[in-house]
């Protein structure tokens, strides 16, 4: 057996490990969010009248907008995880990618800037406790999200890409069920 | 790594866009109780097209793909039995 084969091997076996370790970690997330989640919802329908009125002091549309930008920033990491995108156009999606997360953060900050403004919110009960809790995690995944598409735009490698461009999709993929949960039902 | 292309990605997002704004334009419009239902569906939708496009998962392994599918319809279903054992909330 050559050289070349024994590589071609081992990569084959190596390829299912890695692919593994990926999703491990993207089912780690989709756990961690969907049990907070799910104590939003059942503390929502323990303290019903509580939620109701802290939903109220949210902004929906500030939360719409994101929405779009980071639907946006998904298209961006979809292009740049391309097979066939050449390694400029790769770099420019993941900037892109990177640039639009930073536009979410700054939106929610001033989202939470004017829900702070609006009072004393420990009388919604546990909603403001839980909102936060939930939006800011995800938030410093996106905050972390964005540093690390701006460090394999930089360096990349095609596993570097995958394993990143997933992983934001995930955070993109979390926000749009978060959404109607918490500002809506 | 997706094998979709650029064009395929760019209709996937332009249809995302669209049921954004179709779903906060029922917000401002119409109400919150009235579009609830709706916009579960829509993130339901959104969900599925991020999965099958831009996680390139239409063409990848069935096992993934089904799993995740799956994760918005059980947080989804949970929301539906909070709405149905508090009722719709007020505007």
């Amino acid at each position: 057996m050559d050289a070349r084969a024994t590589t071609e091997i081992e990569a084959k076996e190596e390829a299912p490990t890695d692919e593994l370790l990926l999703w491990v970690l993207v089912w780690s997330e989709l756990a961690a969010f969907g049990i907070l989640l799910a104590a939003f919802l059942i503390t929502g329908f323990l303290q019903a009248d509580a939620f109701a009125a802290g939903r109220n002091e949210l902004n929906p549309l500030l939360a719409g907008i994101n929405t779009l930008v980071l639907l946006t920033s998904g298209w961006q990491a979809a292009l740049a995880a391309r097979s066939s995108a050449l390694p400029g156009e790769r770099r420019r999606a993941l900037v892109m990618a990177a640039l639009l997360g930073f536009v979410f953060v700054a939106v929610k900050l001033a989202e939470y800037s004017g829900e702070l403004a609006s009072g004393d919110i420990a009388r919604f009960g546990a909603f403001f406790e839980l909102y936060f809790l939930i939006t800011g995690f995800h938030l410093m995944h996106v905050v972390f999200g964005g540093l690390i598409l701006l460090l394999v735009a930089w360096r990349q490698t095609p596993d570097n890409v995958t394993l990143i461009t997933t992983l934001w999709h995930v955070i993109d993929l979390i926000w749009i069920v978060m959404f109607p949960i918490i500002y809506l039902v | 790594m997706t094998d979709r292309t650029r064009n395929e990605l760019g209709r996937t997002w332009i249809v995302l866009v669209a049921i954004v704004l179709a779903g906060m334009s029922a917000v401002a419009f119409q109400g919150r109780a009235s579009i609830v239902v709706f916009a579960a569906l829509l993130a339901l939708i959104k969900a599925r097209l991020i999965i099958l496009d831009f996680m390139g998962l239409r063409s990848g392994p069935a096992a993934m793909r089904r799993g995740l599918l799956v994760w918005p319809l059980i947080l989804a279903l949970l929301a539906a039995a909070k709405l149905f054992a508090t009722g719709m909330p007020s505007v």
